[in-house]
């Protein structure tokens, strides 16, 4: 397995909506499998962040677990793919790996990660129920807010 | 590629503390997979102690760990990531607990956020696996991780921890809005 960067952004300004399009199918001739989203939150927004694919945020499922620093952690359902909670403060980091992204056979699934020191740390697994390969991966909160100034979004081909 | 292997540290015998030193000031992102075992002998499971750059203050911590029947959610120390994952010498033979830190921006003059996923693995009632977010409160590159423990006073021999760096760039042709 190996990772191939694919593009980076780090905000010079706040931004609402963070979008990386024209994602291939392979990179100098090496054919990609899955995709992994890493993002580093520097300011703090008041909502649960999520990733959607193709400009189609419907159709989502995902399970999530969690953990506020007390007592037994909480476990829910969804209809989108968080990548972070709401209440999230300097500090928050998310991760999200993509599976077999450009396959048009089945739908498509992810793992994410993400957590803040101060609050919480949670997991979540999330199925698109489309079978479209994606080429496009949006990642936005549900207010509408924006990302701040500094926050960093990294997109990887692996391999 | 994008994934680069820095260093690795195995032990051939038992010692106090891994580190992992010097690490270059040219990646985006590290990552830290480690395979351990304690050397404490009256209880399964010790702690395991993550410092940056030899620094005890600053590290914070939100845990979820499960066990099979139940699960439970703490805090963390100031003086290091204490993480709970860690198989002592009472644990099953043979068995060493695994581990991945990731800590994103390293090199960042910003707090530096990190994640850990660990699991202590034991054929018996007591075995753990736990999600951590954590935070390194403060602005220095990430320029060496030492591992250390609660209860024991040595990593066994056959224990290991392998760094990764990770450079984001672009190719592919992919825009990014």
């Amino acid at each position: 397995m190996s990772y191939i960067a694919l593009a980076t952004t780090t905000l010079t300004s706040p931004d609402a909506e963070i979008v990386f399009s024209n994602i291939p199918t392979s990179v100098n001739g090496v054919a990609l499998r899955d995709l992994v989203l890493v993002a580093d939150f520097t300011t703090a927004t008041s909502s649960t962040s999520y990733i959607f694919f193709n400009g189609n945020d419907a159709n989502v499922t995902s399970v999530r677990m969690g953990g506020t620093g007390s007592g037994s952690g909480y476990s829910d359902t969804y209809t989108k793919i968080f990548i972070s909670a709401g209440n999230q403060t300097t500090g928050q980091f998310a991760t999200a790996q993509v599976f077999d992204f450009t396959a048009t056979d089945k739908h498509k699934t992810a793992l994410t990660r993400n957590g803040n020191a101060g609050t919480l740390t949670q997991a979540s697994a999330g199925r698109w129920a489309s079978t479209s390969a994606i080429n496009v991966l949006h990642i936005k909160n549900e207010s509408n807010t924006a990302f701040g100034t500094g926050s960093t979004f990294s997109l990887y081909g692996v391999a | 590629m994008t994934m680069r292997f820095i260093q690795r540290v195995e032990l051939t015998s038992n010692q106090a503390a891994i580190e992992l030193t010097s690490i270059p000031s040219t990646f985006t992102d590290l990552k830290l997979v480690y395979s351990l075992r304690s050397n404490r002998s009256d209880a399964p499971l010790d702690v395991l102690f993550i410092r940056f750059n030899g620094i005890d203050s600053g590290y914070s911590r939100r845990q979820l760990r499960g066990n099979g029947s139940s699960s439970t959610s703490d805090t963390g120390d100031t003086q290091q990531f204490n993480v709970y994952g860690l198989n002592a010498n009472n644990s099953t033979a043979n068995t060493f607990s695994n581990g991945e830190l990731y800590i994103a921006n390293y090199r960042s003059s910003n707090n530096k956020s990190v994640s850990i996923d660990d699991v202590f693995e034991n054929n018996a009632t007591e075995a753990w696996q736990g999600i951590n977010a954590g935070l390194w409160s403060n602005s220095a590159a990430v320029s060496s991780i030492r591992l250390t423990m609660l209860f024991g006073n040595s990593f066994l021999s056959g224990s290991s921890a392998t760094l990764y760096g990770i450079t984001a760039g672009s190719s592919g042709g992919v825009v990014v809005s």
